[in-house]
């Protein structure tokens, strides 16, 4: 920035928090690259960028969770180092994550003292004092929740106040809050925009991690845009309008070449048509044909019901209202039995928990969804087993010292490739693909976007999640976007701009 | 790379191969066999080692069930009240009609119980420790309500015979019971290591959500593994039953059943499940069984073998997670 402006001259001195030249890589990836940050006390510091960006590595640094290749820490102008998640607690950093950290069967009044327990002379759980500093810590911050109401019985809502509680009964001077609105109501986030108000007001620091900037402008002092894991400039919230923003998040980003090979003729025949498809608080009246010969990319923010409809697709949950037509034949799946049976294949978003058996040989994993294939007179023939998977360790380039070798040894990229070879030996013709590159290094992810191709080139059809915007521009050939639930525009891949797509995923209706 | 050769001895042992599990084992076993051939004269006679094979064998029976029970990641806790019930069971239907009307009857109870931990398992999708708990406590009480609570001896004349022959006689120079172990251990092999339904079991053990997106019926598996782990459980109390010719309501209510879950587990099962084999298994059971001799001939009592048995227990886990963690 060339003109600070006044008021945050003001705070210049009071600065809690400092990150220098920060830089962090992961195998393959440069997650931080230089960056340069800071949050003053009595601030609101929102964090933005795409997915990818690097927003959570960057607070997860601060938390103290991952440790930085490079760059210097300052909390309260002295250098730290912040070697484990009890160091930063300790120096006053405070997160709360998406996935909050509550125990469900607890009370609130133990929850907010959990790890802390007030403890009598007697050395026992002093219960009284419990319920009156919880129900003081609450009352501090105008929550009227009942201090021995169980976890289980919130709402979403208050408990991201009790997590808000929780996080400044053990006197946090910084907090950070990561996309704390996703799963609120509207009433749920005002009441909750009150709340870090209320704490700014008595001199905590704010992170606050998102990707819609309009939502919480009111609220925020600063804002901080991260592009490929640059810091592409810190702002004063009023000099940003929508615009701005969109542009500061996407870049000057380049269309990709456009894709060679056969593209989309949308006279091919429908493999996958869905009819007004609802799941309650999931995803509302979702209509969309995929044909044969053609990758659809449904984007979306985390948490937009995108996951949730690719599994009700494949039979694992059950819809509320709606059809799933297959071959232009209504289906109701019982079980992703039924699906796989009349040739879908699902890549879950969540690799290790659904995607493969860790513990269970390369060669396994890849003729699970097949085995029938490889019986003759009820035995398994290990050696057309063997014979199949080694030709897809080599078809699909698996890195892997062996068929024998326990798949979740893998590194990431190949577990991911290793789940398409398992689909890829069933007959399956409708591919559903949840976030294909999730934590795969560059270069694999190359070879997964010529994979996912050529899918499509030998005449199936691929409907692929992603919330990375690249991906979404490079693989799809027509794109729809997903909004809390609801699709709110459809987008044809030829000289698209990204800008429109971000427009539509972030605020709706395109601009 | 391995080259098409080496799979041709590869083929069969594919699963238990994936890791050097069964060195530990291994080891462990021909260092006890070495130590006790030198310490007691009477170790490596041809009688005592025919009178070891034969004291294994209801217990190999009944561990090579239990390791489909632990592959899953579950357990099976109601073998050793499986075997007491299929002993009076058989006995007391024997005692007035047939050896095979009596056989039926009790191996048939025997597999009615396993049906309805599989159901409980597999269906009702309870876990398998609360189910063979219950199981446990219901078998062993029907067994004593249907003894009266004493032993059935006096079987009928000739079938009497018969029914030791299962659990004391010989074919040529093989104990029946020895043989019956080695068919059924032979047999789970191939199944566990050749079969879809072996493999769906390693799968539900590896990651139990991963099998039902692969499109496995993970219920009707379950329930297959319990019929096998209390079918296997049957087949054992009714050799065991044959051996003392009678029917004992306390039969499988000793040492057995923590004998069985010990072997497989000690063998290198993952009691997490998706690993291990019947193999590792059958090296467990003669382990223990070695032990138990050796410390006899020696003359430790049995109260100190318990303490060693345990050690043994916690050691071979405790190994094989060091393994795993450097892995």
């Amino acid at each position: 920035m060339t003109a600070e402006t006044t008021a945050a001259v003001a705070f210049a001195s009071d600065v809690i928090l400092e990150l220098r030249r920060l830089r962090k890589t992961f195998p393959g990836v440069l997650a931080l690259d230089d960056v340069d940050f800071d949050v003053r006390r009595g601030e609101v510091h929102a964090l933005l960028g795409a997915n990818g960006a690097g927003k959570s590595t960057l607070i997860k640094i601060v938390a103290g969770l991952y440790q930085a290749d490079a760059g210097e820490i300052r909390i309260d102008g002295r250098p730290v180092e912040l070697r484990d998640t009890q160091t930063a607690r300790a120096l006053g950093v405070s997160v709360i994550y998406q996935d909050f950290a509550l125990v469900q069967h607890l009370s609130v009044a133990e929850s907010l003292f959990l790890g802390r327990e007030l403890i009598s002379s007697l050395g026992l759980i002093d219960w009284k004092r419990t319920h009156t500093e919880a129900r003081r810590l609450l009352d501090r911050l105008g929550i009227d929740i009942p201090t021995a109401e169980k976890v289980s019985n919130l709402s979403m809502g208050q408990r991201q106040l009790v997590e808000v509680a929780k996080a400044l009964g053990v006197q946090a001077k910084l907090l950070i809050l990561d996309e704390p609105t996703a799963s609120l109501s509207r009433a749920e986030a005002e009441r909750l925009f009150a709340l870090i108000r209320k704490l700014a007001q008595s001199g905590v620091g704010i992170i606050y991690v998102s990707h819609r900037l309009e939502e919480i402008a009111p609220l925020v002092h600063r804002v901080t845009v991260l592009r490929d894991g640059r810091s592409v400039g810190t702002h004063p919230v009023d000099r940003l309008d929508r615009q701005n923003v969109v542009a500061l998040i996407t870049g000057h980003q380049r269309r990709p070449a456009e894709p060679s090979g056969p593209r989309v003729r949308s006279i091919s025949e429908p493999l996958l048509e869905l009819r007004h498809l609802s799941r309650s608080r999931e995803f509302v009246d979702i209509s969309l044909v995929l044909r044969r010969g053609e990758i659809l990319v449904l984007t979306g923010l985390i948490g937009a019901g995108r996951t949730e409809l690719l599994e009700t697709i494949f039979g694992a949950r059950r819809p509320a209202a709606g059809e799933i037509l297959v071959r232009d034949k209504v289906v109701h799946f019982a079980s992703p039995r039924d699906s796989i049976r009349s040739g879908i294949a699902l890549l879950p978003e969540d690799r290790r928990g659904q995607g493969l058996a860790a513990v269970m040989p390369v060669f396994a994993n890849i003729t699970l969804a097949s085995l029938g294939d490889f019986v003759r007179r009820l035995l398994l023939q290990p050696r057309q087993e063997l014979q199949h998977a080694r030709r897809m360790i080599v078809d699909l380039t698996i890195r892997t010292p062996s068929p024998f070798q326990a798949a979740g040894l893998l590194s990431g990229g190949n577990q991911q490739k290793l789940v398409l070879a398992k689909w890829l030996s069933t007959a399956a013709d409708i591919f559903l693909l949840d976030e294909p590159t999730q934590g795969v290094d560059v270069a694999t992810k190359a070879e997964i976007y010529r994979l996912i191709r050529s899918i499509a080139a030998s005449g199936k059809a691929v409907l692929v999640v992603s919330s990375d915007l690249e991906e979404v521009m490079e693989i799809g050939d027509r794109i729809l976007a997903i909004r809390q639930g609801r699709i709110v525009a459809e987008f044809r891949n030829q000289a698209l701009d990204p800008a429109l797509v971000i427009d539509a995923i972030t605020y709706g209706q395109a601009a | 790379m391995i080259c098409d050769k080496s799979v041709s001895h590869h083929w069969l042992a594919v699963l238990d191969r994936i890791e050097p599990a069964t060195i530990g084992p291994m080891a462990a076993l021909l260092t006890m066999l070495l130590a006790f051939s030198i310490l007691s004269p009477y170790f490596l006679t041809p009688s005592n080692l025919t009178n070891v094979f034969v004291q294994s064998a209801p217990l190999l029976i009944l561990a090579a069930g239990q390791t489909f029970a632990l592959l899953m990641g579950g357990l099976d806790l109601s073998q050793g009240s499986i075997v007491s019930l299929v002993s009076v069971v058989t006995a007391g239907v024997m005692m007035h009609h047939t050896l095979a009307l009596g056989a039926a009857a009790g191996l048939g109870v025997g597999f009615g119980i396993s049906l309805v931990n599989g159901l409980l398992i597999g269906r009702a999708r309870i876990q398998p420790f609360i189910v063979t708990l219950g199981t446990l406590y219901i078998a062993a009480g029907l067994a004593m309500v249907y003894s009266g609570g004493s032993s059935i001896f006096g079987l009928p004349k000739p079938d009497v015979d018969y029914f030791f022959w299962f659990g004391g006689g010989f074919v040529g120079p093989f104990p029946v019971p020895v043989l019956i172990a080695a068919l059924l251990i032979a047999a789970i092999y191939v199944v566990l290591g050749r079969t879809r339904f072996g493999r769906h079991v390693y799968a539900v053990g590896g990651n139990e959500s991963v099998a039902v997106m692969s499109g496995i019926e993970v219920g009707r598996v379950k329930i297959v593994i319990y019929l096998i782990s209390g079918g296997c459980a049957s087949i054992a109390g009714f050799l065991m039953s044959g051996r003392v010719i009678s029917g004992q309501p306390l039969l499988g209510a000793g040492d057995i059943l923590l004998q069985s879950i010990g072997a497989v587990i000690i063998g290198g099962t993952s009691v997490f499940g998706g690993q291990g084999g019947v193999l590792r298994t059958v090296l467990g059971v003669f382990i223990i069984t070695f032990m138990v001799n050796g410390l006899n001939l020696l003359a430790i009592d049995t109260f100190a073998q318990q303490v060693i048995i345990g050690a043994i227990i916690i050691l071979s886990v405790w190994v094989n997670s060091l393994r795993r963690r450097r892995a």
